[in-house]
């Protein structure tokens, strides 16, 4: 057995009016003060008062949002008692709202409560229905079932990932009036992200038909709408189709899960502060090099890479898999050249002394990252130094 | 060796500290694990064995007799079939857990960030001749 799990979704020009159809007269908004600055959250506002739909907001979340942030958010969502949750934002709203309303759903319940082994989970939505509409295109957050929760612990900031399927939204509204105000290096940077969660899904320990399909359609519509969005952030059919593209991939990786190209640019932003999107869209071409040199030869890496290849038109079917997988690479070098995306660690401005001086605690994350078990192939201690030494220099993975 | 017996036990907590994979990965756990075997297929009674774990070692194995406590900080039960797709890597350790197969009861945000070493320990346990039920 295994499965896939999905919110119903609505996408494209007007999308925010489906929610007219959506049962629930009493919604609770959690959104940030960016998202009110920007007059977003007016448009929703607006929608709901013509729908005459009551509502209560919390505009205060923060990136990296903190426990003490979500509980107290917790009461004054419980004090209101909504019919609808309503998360307008990006990855940090989005996340707060998975926890805020299973803890609705469940008062009793604290956020270490909240994991994959929790069964009442699978339950929620008895209280409230939860909307998710991202504000960015990249992070998948509206269609995953993951929200990352900070904690503070014997004098250090703890990243908690709490995880279950329950708590994957129940509507996700793709609407793409809402990231054509994205500025060109977010969108950049958040469109690295989509393409390193499709790319990687497809090899991911957790790959499935469903995922797989999903992540080669969104390497298709990224790899052709990303540079148009960077480019021109005005073009309509560009967002559209970056926006849909991105919960594709958020679809694909909630499914199939993340590995080492995601391990590496987790620990690398952790250690260094550079945000999450440039991270893993340089480390990405680095871990697809690596599993792609598998000596395992049970390992499908690179036939599922040729197959796509393949698909996409990048090669014939009667190519060699090898040379046709490699292509991958290929497109991933075309892409970093045309909207000047740094390839390699050193263009972040990290020297190379900084780097080798933290290689122990950034292996040591590595290996305490839970995307890095879900590689095909599971690299060593020395296979992570290598790896983080080769990116940085921007040297191809030859081991 | 015919799986949990004395002998296969020893064995195991050898493989695993024979693998410098797990060794690396588990490098900063410290942990004890209790492995509940239920009945089903073959197997028609429970067996548990310890499993000891800290800084990358493999610490101590034992086979946990019938209502004899231990200290542990995780454990991980399912029926014996459930195990056996885990040891033939029919079936990934935490794919496993997160579909119902097996239950964990520990700390579950501790072992998010093991899960790497979860499957080092199964990895182990392919250098171990074993013999099914």
């Amino acid at each position: 057995m295994w499965y896939f799990f999905s919110p119903d979704i609505i996408y494209g020009e007007d999308a925010l009016d489906f929610l007219e159809n959506i049962t629930g007269k009493k919604c609770y908004i959690i959104t940030d003060r960016t998202i009110k600055e920007l007059g977003y959250l007016k448009v929703l506002t607006d929608k709901l008062e013509k729908l005459g739909k009551t509502f209560d907001i919390f505009n205060e979340v923060q990136p990296d949002p903190r426990e003490e942030l979500v509980l107290r958010v917790k009461h004054l969502c419980n004090s209101y008692a909504p019919d609808l949750i309503i998360a307008l934002g990006g990855g940090s709203v989005i996340d707060t709202a998975k926890v805020i309303w299973a803890m609705y759903e469940y008062p009793q319940y604290g956020i270490d409560d909240l994991h994959i082994f929790n069964r009442d989970l699978y339950d929620l939505g008895k209280k409230a229905k939860f909307i998710a509409i991202p504000t960015t295109s990249g992070t998948g957050a509206d269609v995953t079932y993951d929200a990352v929760i900070s904690r503070y612990n014997n004098g250090v900031w703890q990243k908690l990932i709490q995880a279950h399927r329950g708590l994957v939204p129940s509507y996700a509204i793709l609407d793409p009036i809402f990231p054509i105000g994205m500025p060109p290096n977010l969108t950049l940077d958040t469109g690295m992200d989509i393409i390193a969660h499709a790319i990687e899904s497809l090899i991911a320990n957790g790959k499935n038909e469903f995922s797989n399909a999903l992540a080669t359609k969104a390497i298709e519509l990224s790899l052709k709408y990303l540079p148009i969005a960077y480019k021109n952030g005005k073009n309509k059919e560009a967002r559209d189709h970056l926006h849909q593209a991105a919960t594709m991939a958020g679809l694909a990786f909630g499914n199939a899960n993340l590995h080492i190209g995601h391990t590496t640019g987790h620990c690398l932003g952790a250690v260094f502060t550079v945000p999450h999107g440039k991270c893993v869209g340089i480390m990405l071409k680095y871990a697809t090099q690596y599993c792609l040199n598998n000596p395992d030869k049970d390992d499908l890496s690179v036939e599922i890479y040729a197959k796509l290849a393949k698909q996409l038109g990048w090669a014939k079917w009667e190519d060699d898999n090898k040379k046709a997988a490699n292509l991958v690479i290929e497109k991933l070098r075309e892409l970093y050249r045309e909207v000047g995306f740094p390839e390699k660690i050193q263009d972040l401005g990290i020297s190379n002394g900084d780097l080798e001086k933290n290689l122990d605690t950034l292996v040591n994350l590595c290996f305490q990252d839970a995307s890095g078990s879900m590689s095909p192939r599971l690299p060593s201690k020395a296979d992570f130094e290598n790896i983080y030494r080769y990116a940085y220099e921007g040297k191809d993975i030859d081991f | 060796m015919k799986i949990l017996t004395k002998e296969w036990l020893d064995a195991f907590g050898k493989a695993i500290n024979d693998n410098p994979a797990y060794s690396e990965a588990a490098s900063w756990w410290e942990g004890n694990m209790l492995c509940v075997i239920e009945p089903s297929g073959p197997l028609d009674r429970e067996v548990r064995f310890f499993l000891g774990l800290y800084h990358g070692e493999c610490t101590g194995v034992k086979l946990v007799e019938e209502g004899e406590e231990v200290d542990v900080e995780f454990t991980l039960s399912g029926p014996y079939d459930n195990w056996v797709k885990i040891a033939k890597k029919e079936l990934d350790t935490i794919q496993g857990v997160m579909s119902g197969k097996l239950r964990l009861v520990g700390n579950m945000a501790k072992l998010m960030r093991a899960t790497r070493a979860a499957q080092e320990i199964v990895n182990s346990l392919q250098n171990v001749e074993t013999e099914f039920l």
